[in-house]
């Protein structure tokens, strides 16, 4: 079976979505030349995407049925998320909401949409700038290397300092390096691409070595090695935290967002009978 | 605090090959000529030759048609015919073939869990690790009888039409007074039976498994030799035959080529046990170590071809070996050179070296026959390309088929080349969503059979999951047949009842990609061996869900397509999916 490339997959799933959406609008188009209110059309159609759309969370928990892969559903998620967007814009007139429980919806449809955008953004950009920024690691197994790290530099220091009855590096260790190694640190720091943070400290290790002698020169040496590793740890965890996260974000308003849309229905039909 | 689950521990021949192998048939097996003449004093005494033969063999009944083994299939046991006639069908006849599908088409298919027993598994999984159902009346031995019910029985295919397979197709007879054997080459080289064979007469068999035949052939040089000259002998004969560059010559041709042709064999059939020794990141010494077949800037009196096993083509650039491209089975090996030879009338050395990656079985034909059968006749899209040697070292790319230089060092460096389902995952589409660890343990009771972690290169990882390898050396040492290619799909999966957790595959998987893991029973309490007290343990691994509806799992619940479970001789899928 020939695998269909990347690029030639979205040339073909953007043409399908504008032949969807043209197809759509012409419908709208149809129906509002009889008179009837397009809206409770456009709305119906709004509730079956949206629903279709969670069916995808549904179905991560029947891998072993035969319901299509995965990857299938991701990209039909995709799409038809596009496409519940302009639906959604051609159901409120491309305009903003007036009322309370309006606005309410039409701010939990936006948090869905752009979360539902920007993670499907990062989740194509991260792996890739976990892999240049050096060894990808597992969320899971994260404090444990940590750990170790911190370990082994209050290790070296009490060793160095047993050695040479240096005060230079418990300072510096109290200073700079308990806190720095007790847990995942400059998460937005990471996440914005600065390092700001790391060279401060470098340059800290740096303005350190000339109060050492010998043998505590080669401590920090081995101290500079740890603390470059304990930021490549908190670089993969602010990264590996922002592919998790979003979800928590996506996911709960996705669900606020379908009752409100219960509501929102209720009224629409209680209140509107008379436009059908 | 609940009592702990106490069980006999299992033991080798727990499950009988065949039920009926009573003293009487033992004395009858042993009579035959094949086995009279074997030392039996050379045994131990745990593991004697009735023994052996009791519990590693069984009597087969064919009726006139029935068909032993099928080409295609899998199979680790090898049949010594007792009464009656045989015959190997060497050539299928078309007529045959559409009137016989059985003989063609696998139409086996593995048992598979229903829709609602699939449902029930997202709920209904037990929350403890590892569980086995398992009836504390009834001790392992009735445990196994139930699953042993369950799964021994079976039915035997048959021809319909005797008469018109006979007339129509190419076929060998093996008669009982010939003393032979059938089916040895899918038993030496763990892989797919190369023949179908079916009872000409109604006849008496003696099917020996693959454990049973290892201890045979460790314990008798001269039984040994005899297995091996006819698994040369055929395996050269059938590979010849089905080779693509043979195809259009005539049998009187073919005859004379396989006549002269020579069968050679390089490394080690049991190959795990150096490259498991050796430091994988030390490339030169690994090449090194490799059995040279042929080398570059040498002359070739012939052409080679892969009959089984890996080798690995590579050429010296300035002080050090470059690997170009790896050779499977039916791979070819030094025709650009001969064919210019025969083109320009000059002696054309090798442009390139040829080892053997672990074992390499190899066919050699003689220039001589090249040259005057093979070159002349050759169809015009398989003539090959001869190289120009006045190009620049960057112009063109020598590297077949596109696959970057460090990928293909690291592919075979790690002998992820041997995989037919190797689990490879692109780490930059990987969001560590771990949705294929979870579909792989709801797959199978809630215990996951890979780990999503492994040697990197770039941004492919070779996950540590079963590949189900085209040459499982796992199957080697198995004392009970426990872990066995299945039948129809070939994938390598352990019968869990017979498993005896002896832990032989497990340190014979040259990836670890066997686990050992204590089993517990229902509560969760340990099983425990009556007499030790030690915890009982079973071998596990990835099965590709082979029970499930669809599979396999992991590559199903990827959303990102990041994993893929890929044979690394598809080179084209391989390419493709790398540059995708």
């Amino acid at each position: 079976m020939t695998m269909i490339t990347f690029a030639a997959r979205r040339l073909r799933n953007w043409t399908l979505l504008a032949v969807a959406l043209l197809l759509a609008s012409l419908l709208f188009a149809a129906y509002g030349v009889t008179l009837h209110s397009v809206k409770f059309m456009t709305g119906w159609f709004l509730v079956a995407a949206v629903l279709v759309l969670t069916l995808f969370n549904l179905r991560k928990r029947f891998s072993f049925l035969p319901l299509a892969s995965a990857s299938a559903w991701l990209q039909f998620h995709i799409y038809l998320g596009l496409f519940s967007v302009v639906l959604f814009m051609i159901h409120t007139d491309w305009g903003l909401p007036t009322g309370y429980l309006e606005a309410l919806l039409w701010s939990l449809f936006m948090i869905v949409a752009v979360s539902g955008v920007f993670g499907i953004l990062i989740t194509r950009a991260v792996p890739e700038l976990q892999q240049q920024h050096g060894e990808q690691l597992f969320l899971g197994r994260i404090p444990q290397f940590r750990a170790q790290l911190a370990d082994e530099v209050r290790t070296l220091i009490i060793d160095t300092m047993k050695e040479t009855r240096t005060r230079t590096l418990a300072k510096f260790y109290s200073a700079h390096l308990r806190h720095y190694f007790a847990g995942p640190r400059n998460f937005v720091r990471h996440l914005i691409g600065s390092g700001r943070h790391l060279n401060g400290l470098l340059r800290e290790i740096e303005l350190a070595e000339r109060y050492l002698d010998t043998p505590g020169k080669a401590a920090l040496v081995e101290i500079r090695e740890r603390v470059l590793q304990k930021d490549n740890l908190d670089y993969q965890f602010a990264f590996l935290m922002l592919l998790r996260g979003w979800l928590f974000i996506h996911v709960p308003a996705t669900y606020s967002m379908i009752l409100v849309a219960i509501v929102h229905m209720l009224m629409a039909y209680g209140y509107g009978m008379g436009t059908l | 605090m609940l009592a702990d689950t106490l069980i006999s521990r299992p033991k080798r021949w727990d499950t009988p090959f065949g039920p009926d192998m009573t003293d009487e048939n033992v004395d009858r097996v042993i009579a035959l000529p094949l086995l009279a003449d074997i030392d039996a004093e050379r045994f131990s005494n745990t593991l004697s030759l009735r023994n052996i033969l009791k519990h590693d063999s069984r009597i087969i009944e064919c009726k006139r048609g029935d068909i032993v083994v099928r080409e295609g299939d899998y199979g680790h046991s090898v049949f010594f015919p007792m009464s009656g006639n045989l015959r190997v069908i060497t050539r299928l006849s078309a007529i045959v073939e559409a009137s016989e599908p059985i003989l063609s088409a696998n139409t086996q298919r593995g048992r598979r869990t229903g829709l609602w027993a699939a449902i029930k598994r997202a709920w209904f999984n037990p929350a403890i690790p590892e569980v086995r159902k398992y009836h504390k009346q009834g001790g392992i031995s009735d445990y196994l009888r139930r699953v042993g019910d369950g799964t021994e029985q079976e039915s035997r295919p048959y021809v319909s039409n005797v008469e018109q397979v006979l007339e129509t197709c190419e076929t060998v007879d093996i008669d009982s007074t010939d003393n032979d054997i059938v089916g040895e080459i899918a038993a030496l080289t763990r892989s797919i039976r190369t023949a179908s064979i079916f009872a000409e007469t109604n006849c008496t068999l003696l099917e020996l498994r693959w454990q049973g035949l290892r201890d045979i052939r460790k314990q008798d040089r001269d039984f040994r030799i005899f297995i091996d000259d006819r698994y040369r002998d055929r395996a050269m004969l059938r590979q010849l035959q089905e080779l693509p560059l043979l195809q259009h010559l005539d049998r009187k041709v073919l005859e004379e080529i396989i006549k002269h042709t020579l069968f050679e064999s390089y490394g080690d059939f049991e190959w795990n046990r150096s490259y498991q020794k050796a430091d994988q990141r030390d490339w030169d010494s690994v090449i090194e170590k490799e059995p040279i077949v042929a080398e570059g800037g040498h002359y070739t009196d012939g052409l080679l071809i892969v009959c089984a096993g890996f080798g690995r083509v590579s050429d010296n650039l300035d002080r050090g070996e470059r690997t170009l491209d790896y050779l499977s089975r039916n791979g070819m090996f030094g025709l650009e050179e001969l064919a210019e030879h025969w083109h320009t009338g000059e002696e054309v050395p090798l442009k390139k070296s040829l080892r053997a990656i672990g074992y390499l079985d190899i066919l050699r034909i003689p220039t001589a026959l090249v040259e005057k059968y093979i070159l002349p006749n050759l169809p015009t899209d398989m003539r090959p390309h001869i190289n120009d040697d006045d190009a620049l070292p960057w112009e063109g790319s020598d590297t077949p088929d596109r696959l970057q230089q460090s990928l293909i060092d690291f592919f075979i460096n790690n002998r992820t080349i041997n995989g037919s389902k190797t689990m490879l995952i692109n780490t930059s589409r990987c969001v560590n969503c771990d949705d294929c660890v979870r579909a792989c343990a709801v797959a199978h009771n809630n215990n996951p059979r890979f780990v999503r972690h492994g040697p990197t290169e770039d941004n492919i990882m070779i996950a540590n999951a079963c590949m189900h390898c085209v040459d499982p050396v796992c199957l080697i040492g198995c004392p009970t047949g426990a872990i066995q290619r299945d039948q129809s799909s070939g994938n390598i999966i352990i019968n869990d009842t017979t498993c005896i957790g002896c832990g032989t595959c497990a340190s014979s998987c040259p990836y670890d990609n066997i686990q050992l893991v204590e089993i517990r029973d229902v509560r969760g309490s340990f099983i425990h061996d009556a007499d030790s007290g030690s915890r009982i343990v079973k071998a596990t691994k990835c099965d590709l869900c082979q029970d499930l509806l669809v599979s396999p799992a992991c590559q199903r619940a990827c959303p990102h397509d990041a994993l893929i479970r890929i044979d690394m001789n598809d080179r084209k899928a391989l390419q493709d999916w790398l540059s995708r």
